[in-house]
């Protein structure tokens, strides 16, 4: 039989692959890191996802406080608290913006490490606007922290990510 | 993953398609020079970006990719007689030369006009370092001729080969950006292939068999670096660059050749992976082009009189369980180009994507993918010429280097990731 052989490779037989959902929806943490990735995240958490959440640094804010629990707040007000929802998520997205401090990566990679989820970082540079050594510096700060980085120049990068990774 | 439009858009490159349109702004490899290596001989056929082509060099020695088919009863130009400067249709005498201009109808006095309103679709055909290219786009818009490092060395420098992968080029160039898939399934391969083996580098990559990558932007496509940890908190990155829309190329290892590869489409279901190697500052050596030649590295043996490899879908790949068993290979089919293409081609003849579960280590791919959209959206709707055409954005080279662990990889291997000739490629 041709599906008993690689020549099952053609338009036909593809018809006869199994349809039903191979995935379980997935948990995703997407963390601002700065004032300017929080525009983008707040951009994204406005549209609907398939139960990602979106966290900012509270210190962006005047009520922020030294409790470190407090540190990260909900962009759109729909997920639980900020370690709850590391510790339910199964993959973490920290988007920084080159030429800003990106320190509290630290925070999060550790958060994430103790749960064991994986991280991913994105840095939002324009190259023509920004030096070198601004990326260097966010590469410097998230590097320890994330298992894979990209640089993009283009902030609608970002959405396209998350739906790949079915966000 | 991909919504199905998203799919659509980016694997359909056939006329009037907006990723076909794309593909219509580059020169691309049409087939091999060998192929149409003789004045006045054989014409072949030539199947690109879903219109069916025949090149032939007419008498003179003038290259041509025109329409195969004649424009009087259809029939397949292929049955030709490539004679007097033009190929002349066996079926009633109709003549075309290498622009596709009909120079003949015998079945109508000159004076009347009639020929001199015949002329089939025709592309340009030139030859560059041992292969023929066409730009199949808008006349008005043609890029300067291509100056890929690889084809403007000198003659003794360059390899290169072609094969045909029967499924949809993007699948097939998607491979090419996946470093992560090289330490599972390429494994054995890099203490045994002859273009392979004994660099030092090697010993980093099984030494630490989980990279970090990082994916970066520039002008025209992207470079995919895989970090892993070097001597005194070094890291050794391994460098590939990707080009709008299909070239790569695979960072070196030792003073091994460089390779890399073109995914051009030859419909919707099939494409040609091309695959070079070149030495930017020697010539390749005798071992080394039999190498190639036997297939090792990235080619390929054929079914003989055809480039389709000799392990196909056919055969299984000749899928060998106690080399898979004992570990000489990790998937069990032999050679890293069909170790790619069997299980490409295993995914049908375009992917589903709506089912994919990517993770973050496919950022490759997916910003890949981005761009692509990007370009081919731009170009469709305001008219902007994609990247990657100019000659100066092909001026670019893989590398493998260690570099201090506080370094944008990109600036840091600068110099090594442009193509400087006379200068030898980065590589441990």
């Amino acid at each position: 039989m041709a599906s008993e052989s690689a020549r099952a490779t053609t338009a036909s037989e593809a018809a006869f692959r199994v349809r039903a959902p191979n995935s379980a929806p997935r948990a995703t943490l997407v963390v601002a890191l700065d004032p300017p990735s929080l525009e983008v995240v707040q951009g994204l958490a406005a549209r609907p996802w398939n139960g990602a959440v979106f966290f900012a640094p509270s210190f962006f804010e005047p009520e922020a406080g030294a409790d470190p629990r407090r540190w990260f707040r909900d962009v759109v007000g729909r997920a639980a608290g900020f370690v709850q929802e590391v510790e339910s998520s199964n993959q973490a997205v920290m988007i920084a913006t080159s030429g800003q401090d990106a320190q509290l990566a630290a925070v999060v990679g550790e958060a994430c490490a103790a749960t064991g989820t994986k991280t991913c970082g994105l840095i939002l540079h324009d190259p023509a606007t920004r030096p070198p050594s601004a990326l260097s510096s966010a590469l410097e700060q998230l590097r320890p922290h994330v298992s894979m980085l990209s640089v993009a120049g283009d902030g609608a990068f970002a959405e396209a990510m998350l739906e790949a990774l079915r966000a | 993953m991909l919504r199905k439009e998203q799919n659509d858009l980016l694997t359909q490159t056939g006329p009037g398609s907006p990723m076909g349109d794309v593909f219509r702004r580059y020169w691309i490899p049409a087939l091999l020079a060998e192929e149409v290596a003789e004045p006045g001989g054989a014409p072949v056929r030539v199947k690109l970006l879903g219109e069916r082509l025949l090149a032939f060099r007419d008498s003179e020695g003038k290259l041509g990719l025109i329409d195969e088919f004649c424009a009087h009863r259809g029939v397949s130009l292929w049955f030709g007689r490539n004679e007097d400067c033009g190929l002349r249709c066996p079926y009633h005498g109709w003549k075309y030369d290498t622009s596709g201009q009909c120079t003949e109808v015998p079945s109508e006095p000159e004076s009347s006009g009639f020929r001199q309103r015949i002329k089939l679709t025709s592309y340009p055909l030139v030859e560059r370092g041992h292969i023929a290219w066409t730009y199949m786009g808008p006349p008005d818009l043609q890029p300067p001729l291509p100056e890929w490092e690889f084809i403007t060395v000198p003659p003794e420098q360059t390899f290169s080969s072609k094969r045909l992968q029967e499924s949809n080029w993007l699948q097939a160039m998607e491979g090419g950006i996946d470093s992560a898939h090289v330490s599972f399934l390429h494994r054995g391969a890099l203490s045994s292939d002859p273009l392979f083996k004994g660099a030092k580098g090697n010993q980093y990559n099984l030494n630490d068999s989980a990279p970090v990558f990082e994916v970066v932007e520039h002008g025209s496509g992207l470079y995919i670096g895989a970090r892993r940890n070097a001597e005194d908190g070094h890291y050794y990155w391994r460098i590939t660059p990707w080009v709008m829309p299909c070239f790569t190329m695979v960072p070196p290892r030792g003073d091994h050749p460089i390779h890399g590869h073109f995914w051009i489409p030859i419909d919707d279901e099939n494409c040609w992976a091309w695959s070079f190697d070149y030495h930017p500052v020697r010539a390749l050596t005798e071992r080394e082009v039999q190498a190639m030649r036997d297939g090792h590295g990235i080619h390929v043996t054929y079914v003989p009189g055809t480039y389709r490899p000799a392990a196909n879908k056919d055969n299984d790949y000749l899928m060998d369980r106690a080399a898979q068993k004992a570990g000489i290979t990790y998937s069990g089919v032999s050679g890293i180009a069909m170790q790619d293409a069997s299980l490409q081609e295993s995914m049908g003849p375009i992917v589903d994507r709506t089912r994919e579960n990517l993770t973050s280590t496919d950022n490759g791919i997916i910003m890949a993918r981005f761009r692509l959209m990007k370009a081919a959206k731009a170009l469709r709707d305001k008219g902007v010429p994609p990247p990657g055409t100019r000659p100066e954005e092909q001026q670019v080279r893989s590398a493998a280097v260690v570099l201090p662990p506080d370094q944008a990889f990109k600036d840091a291997a600068g110099e090594a990731l442009r193509a400087r000739p006379g200068v030898a490629q980065a590589s441990v």
